[in-house]
C-alpha cells in the first residue's frame, strides 16, 4: 500500500505499509500491523490514537502478536466508554497492566492455531516447538488527547519526536531494545515498557512531527520527516528488491500548532 | 567485518554436511544426560535432525519455508553417497526428511573432502555477492584407513572466498579421551583455542585445519546460554551428546533475516 494522507482539523497524517518480498512472494501475511484513529477537535475523544507492531519473526506466527497488541493498544488508548488510562506518571503501568491480561487470550488462540498435517514432518516439528514458545512482538504507541500526549513503546519499532526544524524534541529519548518484546507467554519480557508523557501545553507546542515506523524502513532512518511521499514510496519499492527486505510500516502525525 | 552476512531467500546460506559412516560409527559409547550411550551414528543423526528443525523454524515465514538455507549431506565410509542428491533449499530438505543413515565400512576421508570441493567449485561462482560465506562441517569418528590426508583439500577449501569471507570448516571428532581436560558443563565451556588440548594427533591434524569461530556465530551460541572465547576454533572432540549437539548447532548460526 503506497503513501496514504489524511487531514481531520488539525492534525495531517500520513501512512504506509508494505510486506516483505518474502511474505508477497509466498502469499504470507506481514508480520507488521498498523492502525491508528483520528477523532478530531471533540474534547470527548482523542484527537488520535496509533499502535505500530513488529510481530517477532522467530517466534510463532509473529502476526497474531503483532495484530492482537495492536488492536489492544488502540482499543485501550480510544478509551472504553469515555474512560481514558491517564497521561500520568502511571500511564506505563496502566498500559502494561493491560497488556499482561491479554496474554491468557492470545495463548488460547496460539493454542487452537491448527497446524496444517499436510505440512512436511520437519516443518510440523519445527512449528509445534515455535508454539510453545509462543508469538512475540514489538511496538510503539501513543495518544494525543487536549493538551497530553502520551507514548510507549517496547523493542526496536522506532519512534522519533520532532519540532519544526525536525530536530528531537526536548527531553524525548528514545533507545531502541531488541531484547524487550511482548509475549504471549510472559506478558513484558525483556525490560520494562518505555514511555513518554507531556501534559503541559507550551511543552505541546514544541512537538510538531511524530513518526513511528518499522525496521524495514531503517536504511532511511534519518531522511523520513523530510522526504517526500512519492520519495517514501520509491524507497519502499527499492528495498522490497533487496534481500534485506523487511516488512514495512510508517505513520506521520504532523501537529498545527498554530 | 567477516562473516556478517545474513541468510535470506535471495542470499541463502550453502551448508555442506561431510558426515563419517564407516563402521566404528556404531559403537555404542555416546554418552548421554542420563548415564546411558548411544551408537555414535544415532546421535549424529538425532542431531543432524535438530539442526534440521533449527533451519526450518529459522526459515519460517507464518506457514511457509523461505529458502534461507541450501543444505548438501555427503555421507562417506570407503565411497561418498550424495544422500540428498545434490544441494537441496531448506524446503526441499524439509520434504525429503533427515535420512537415515547405517554405519557400512572403512574411512576415505580425502575422497569426503574431494567432493566438498567440487561442490564448493560449482557453487561458489553462482553465489549473489551478499550470500554469507559457506560452511563446511565435517564429522569423524576416526582417522581415516584410506585414501590420503585430507589436509592439503582442507586448506584449498578453506581459502576458497567470497566477500563476506573464506569457507568456514568445521571438524567434530567423537570418541573417548581426545581431550587433555574432560569438559565438565558444555555449557560453560570455552572451546578449543589450541591443538595441545587434544591428547590425539588425528584430532590435533583436524583441530589444524579448523577455522576460527566467527564472532556473529559465537554471539548467537552465547545468547543460547553458550560461553564460547574469542579465538576458538570451529572443532569439537569427544564423546558427550551434548558435546555433538553443540557442534551441530553451531552449523545453523549463520545470521538469518
Amino acid at each position: 500500500m503506497p503513501i496514504q494522507q489524511a487531514q481531520v482539523d488539525t492534525i495531517h497524517v500520513r501512512y504506509a505499509y508494505a510486506r516483505s518480498h518474502e511474505s508477497q512472494y509466498s502469499n504470507q501475511p506481514g508480520q507488521d500491523y498498523l492502525e491508528f484513529h483520528l477523532g478530531g477537535s471533540s474534547a470527548n475523544k482523542p484527537k488520535f490514537v496509533f499502535a505500530v507492531c513488529d510481530g517477532v519473526g522467530s517466534s510463532f506466527m509473529g502476526n497474531i502478536a503483532a495484530q492482537r497488541v495492536g488492536e489492544c493498544l488502540c482499543e485501550e488508548l480510544w478509551g472504553k466508554w469515555g474512560k481514558f488510562i491517564p497521561a500520568s506518571p502511571n500511564f506505563g503501568e496502566h498500559l502494561s497492566k493491560r497488556l499482561r491480561s491479554l496474554t491468557d487470550f492470545v495463548n488460547q488462540e496460539v493454542r487452537d492455531y491448527q497446524i496444517g498435517d499436510d505440512l512436511p514432518s520437519l516443518m510440523r516439528t519445527a512449528l509445534e516447538k515455535q508454539k510453545g514458545y509462543g508469538t512475540e512482538t514489538m511496538f510503539v504507541c501513543g495518544r494525543l488527547i487536549g493538551n497530553s500526549l502520551a507514548l510507549a513503546w517496547l523493542g526496536d519499532v522506532r519512534l522519533q519526536l520532532l519540532t519544526e526544524d525536525l530536530t528531537p524534541v526536548s527531553g524525548f529519548e528514545y533507545v531502541p531494545d531488541t531484547n524487550r518484546r511482548w509475549s504471549s507467554r510472559e506478558g513484558i519480557r525483556g525490560g520494562g515498557l518505555q514511555t513518554f508523557v507531556i501534559n503541559e501545553p507550551e511543552a505541546l507546542l514544541s512537538v510538531k512531527h511524530i513518526l513511528a515506523f518499522s525496521d524495514g524502513l531503517l536504511s532511511y532512518e534519518q531522511h523520513l520527516p523530510s522526504m517526500s511521499s512519492d520519495d517514501i514510496n520509491s524507497a519502499i519499492q527499492q528495498l522490497a528488491e533487496t534481500p534485506l527486505s523487511d516488512d514495512i510500516s510508517f505513520i506521520q502525525f504532523t501537529l498545527d500548532n498554530n | 567485518m567477516s562473516y556478517t552476512a545474513v541468510a535470506t531467500s535471495r542470499t541463502p546460506a550453502l551448508i555442506i554436511y561431510l558426515l563419517d559412516v564407516s563402521g566404528s560409527m556404531g559403537e555404542l559409547d555416546v554418552k548421554l544426560d542420563d548415564g546411558s550411550t548411544a551408537s555414535r551414528i544415532a546421535i549424529v543423526s538425532k542431531c543432524l535432525e535438530d539442526v534440521a528443525v533449527t533451519m526450518v523454524a529459522r526459515s519460517t515465514r507464518g506457514t511457509s519455508i523461505q529458502p534461507r538455507y541450501r543444505i548438501a549431506i555427503l555421507a562417506y565410509a570407503s565411497q561418498v553417497y550424495d544422500i540428498l542428491g545434490g544441494v537441496k533449499t531448506v524446503a526441499e530438505f524439509a520434504q525429503l526428511g533427515v535420512p537415515n543413515l547405517a554405519p557400512m565400512d572403512t574411512t576415505n576421508t580425502e575422497a569426503a573432502f574431494l567432493a566438498a570441493e567440487q561442490l564448493l567449485q560449482q557453487e561458489l561462482p553462482n553465489l549473489p555477492p551478499e550470500s554469507p560465506a559457506p560452511l563446511v562441517l565435517h564429522m569423524t569418528d576416526g582417522e581415516f584407513n584410506v585414501g590420503s590426508d585430507p589436509t592439503p583439500i582442507a586448506k584449498r577449501i578453506t581459502s576458497m572466498s567470497i566477500p563476506d569471507g573464506n569457507v568456514l570448516l568445521e571438524n567434530i571428532f567423537i570418541g573417548p579421551n581426545l581431550l587433555r581436560q574432560p569438559i565438565a558443563d558444555v555449557k560453560s565451556w570455552g572451546g578449543l583455542t589450541s591443538a595441545s588440548e587434544l591428547a590425539n594427533p588425528h584430532a590435533q591434524l583436524l583441530f589444524n585445519m579448523s577455522s576460527n569461530i566467527p564472532t556473529t556465530f559465537r554471539g548467537l551460541m552465547n545468547e543460547m546460554g553458550y560461553r564460547l572465547q574469542d579465538n576458538a576454533r570451529l572443532m569439537f572432540a569427544g564423546n558427550d551428546s551434548k558435546l555433538i549437539e553443540m557442534a551441530f548447532v553451531m552449523s545453523g548460526m549463520t545470521p538469518v533475516k
